[in-house]
């Protein structure tokens, strides 16, 4: 279980965390979603004990000090910052982790084996990571977090900068992982990933949790109604009531149930010429929440 | 240990694939000890240096010739044949030390205790200390000329002759002083005659300097190499200690510190993984260039035990110095220039660019200062100043306190910098 209770740290003037408190589930993956600056990071500095919190407290299974050496032993961190050795390989980066975390022998090779798997890497074990394109490199970034096989993972924007086709790689892999059980703190200040990955997101901005549940809640809660845009064909029969505002053909309202308000109205004899249903998102969230978009 | 050796290694490995890196904490420092050790005089076994002077010979006689052979004879002279104006020319552009002109007459002038001149040195005025010892050289060439006419008596006989006559036409002269000037002249003749049989035999050489057998001091350097392989190992330790200075920094903007930082590991123990790989390299370095040193440039190791404290003790040293120049600064820019410009001011002032015996006092005494003094000063102890283990005490003890005040130093602020 990790428990973090009114976390604040300030780097001068400027308040990085602002009283967070966030409580995991075993198995869950929760979600961190601001722009950048929201203190996600941070937060994450401060869960292994490289930054000190101003106040506020941490529970790492039981352990309240993760500057504690057992405290980390099952934790696994994708630092959002290519953390890799390039002038080894990755089979050597793989092990040099695995090591550190006291793996030796057959375990060792094992987990080796397993992590290179899981990055889609076992053909290029034997190259330098420096010679890796980004998405190779961001993938064993991540199989060197999990090469321990840790059941709390932070990931830290994992896919920053990477191809849609390693994108969707790391994506599957997480999957996976989340389907192994284990529990993943997952920062990101993509909508979409968060929306895919995450059973509850926390939106951040200034260093302050905004709102946190899962992707519908807080969508029910913040995103507002489906918006339906259409062009007809023909104007309808005056006995037919039409939602919203008609300018010409073009018909523009807002629903809770887009569906079946556009079922209503084929069945009242209203064709369509283009029908366009806007379901709010996570990005509607965080507008709503924050007057602004989260890429601003 | 086993955490700190997997620390090391990686770092080691890390090392040997980056060929920069190994050039500035091997290769140079070689090259620094191949330069140097050739201008301090190379192995030893070359020819001693001789000055280089030109001869011309105006007079070109019998006399001037024997003369001429004689100065060649010289084991500390190499003499060219040259002409007057061409002579003067080198001298002046520094080809040659001097250039000797035996002028026209030498053979009348040359005896002696006459006023007219048998010849004259052209030489550089700044080069005072090359003129006199010319001028012994030619002192000594002329008594042994002088010599070996005395002992042929029909040559000895017609020199005296001439003398008398020279003497003798001399205006001013009395005839009083004349008759006894001639007397005085033939019982010479007669005494010289009785001396000629002495002479020959080689008995009574003049102007040949006396000398005492001297052995050479075993405390000195056998050859320029003694002096630049220390040199060179200060250089090697250097570029341990910068590039493991900087690897520190790299790690932080790399991001891999916070991975290891992660890992259920002792902050003190990443930093013990780095001092471990700093220390072994600084060890391997050093081994290497000795090893090198010994094949290839003849290297001699006075005490091989003590050389292997003596290379402990240094990496311990340079170790703690490698801690306290990697947090001059947060960027790898910042820490790489502030370690080059530290080292390169103590190896100035430790005896890595001019060897500590050449150094004007002042400078001697500010070397003190410099853990590079006293690490040179150990390795030269350990080759060839032979010193015993209560002289050996103090640079050892140095070294050692200089590289444990240094790395506390230094682990404790980089505590505070990652904190």
């Amino acid at each position: 279980m990790i428990r973090i209770r009114e976390l604040r740290k300030s780097y001068g003037a400027i308040r990085a965390v602002d009283g967070i408190s966030l409580e995991f589930k075993p198995g869950e993956t929760l979600g961190l979603l601001g722009p950048n600056g929201a203190g996600k990071t941070t937060i994450i500095h401060i869960l292994i004990g490289a930054t000190r919190a101003d106040s506020g407290s941490i529970e790492l299974d039981g352990v309240p000090d993760p500057r504690v050496v057992d405290a980390r032993r099952w934790i696994g961190l994708a630092p959002q910052v290519l953390s890799l050795y390039g002038e080894l390989t990755a089979e050597e980066n793989l092990r040099f982790f695995g090591r550190l975390y006291g793996l030796s022998g057959k375990r060792l090779e094992e987990r080796v084996g397993w992590a290179l798997e899981l990055a889609g890497l076992a053909d290029r074990r034997g190259d330098r990571v420096d010679k890796y394109s980004g998405g190779m490199a961001r993938r064993l970034n991540l199989a060197c977090a999990i090469v321990h096989d840790p059941p709390f993972l932070l990931l830290d924007e994992p896919t920053v900068g990477v191809d849609p086709q390693s994108r969707n790689h790391i994506f599957e892999k997480i999957e996976a992982l989340k389907r192994d059980g284990r529990t993943i703190l997952y920062t990101t200040h993509y909508m979409e990933e968060a929306q895919r990955l995450c059973d509850r997101v926390a939106i951040m901005d200034h260093g302050r949790i905004l709102a946190l549940g899962t992707v519908n809640d807080l969508i029910r809660e913040y995103g507002g109604r489906s918006v339906v845009e259409a062009v007809l064909v023909r104007l309808p029969a005056p006995s037919v009531a039409l939602p919203g505002t008609l300018d010409g053909l073009r018909l523009r309202f807002e629903t809770e149930r887009p569906l079946e308000d556009v079922a209503r109205l084929t069945a009242g004899g209203v064709e369509f010429a283009m029908l366009n249903v806007h379901r709010p998102d996570l990005e509607t969230v965080f507008l709503a929440l924050t007057g602004r978009r989260l890429r601003d | 240990m086993r955490t700190i050796a997997t620390l090391a290694l990686k770092d080691l490995r890390i090392l040997a694939r980056d060929k920069s890196a190994l050039f500035w904490v091997v290769v140079f420092p070689l090259l620094m000890a191949v330069l140097f050790g050739a201008m301090f005089g190379g192995g030893g076994g070359r020819e001693r240096a001789k000055m280089k002077i030109g001869l011309v010979d105006e007079d070109n006689s019998k006399e001037s010739r024997a003369f001429a052979e004689q100065i060649g004879a010289s084991d500390s002279l190499a003499v060219v044949p040259t002409s007057r104006q061409e002579g003067l020319d080198d001298v002046r552009r520094g080809k040659l030390t001097a250039c000797l002109i035996l002028l026209k007459g030498f053979s009348r002038s040359m005896p002696v205790f006459t006023d007219r001149p048998a010849y004259e040195v052209g030489i550089d005025p700044s080069r005072t200390a090359e003129a006199g010892f010319l001028q012994g050289l030619l002192i000594q060439a002329m008594f042994s000329r002088m010599t070996e006419r005395m002992a042929d008596p029909a040559d000895s006989s017609a020199m005296i002759a001439q003398l008398t006559a020279d003497l003798c036409n001399e205006p001013g002269l009395s005839a009083v002083q004349r008759d006894a000037l001639t007397s005085f002249m033939r019982e010479g003749a007669r005494f010289f005659g009785t001396l000629a049989p002495e002479l020959a035999k080689g008995k009574a050489p003049f102007g040949k300097m006396p000398t005492v057998p001297v052995t050479r001091d075993a405390r000195m350097p056998t050859s320029g190499y003694q002096i630049s392989f220390p040199q060179a190992l200060l250089w090697g330790l250097i570029g341990s200690v910068i590039t493991f200075a900087v690897s520190i920094v790299r790690e932080r903007t790399l991001g891999t510190l916070l991975r290891l930082r992660v890992a259920p590991i002792p902050h003190i123990m990443i930093l013990a993984g780095k001092a471990a790989a700093c220390a072994t390299t600084c060890v391997l370095v050093a081994t290497a260039l000795l090893l090198i040193g010994i094949a290839a440039f003849g290297l001699r190791v006075y005490s091989p035990l003590t050389l292997v404290l003596v290379v402990g003790c240094a990496a311990t040293c340079f170790t703690g110095i490698m801690m306290l120049l990697s947090v001059l600064g947060r960027t790898e820019q910042a820490v790489g220039g502030s370690s080059s410009g530290v080292t390169i001011i103590m190896a100035m002032f430790g005896g890595g660019m001019i060897p500590l015996f050449i150094m004007p006092g002042w400078m001697q005494a500010a070397s003190n200062f410099s853990p590079g003094k006293w690490a040179v000063l150990a390795f030269e102890g350990a080759l060839w100043r032979q010193f015993t283990p209560a002289e050996m005490l103090v640079p050892c003890t140095v070294l050692v306190a200089v590289g444990a005040l240094s790395f506390a130093a230094g682990a404790l602020r980089l505590r505070h910098m990652d904190a």
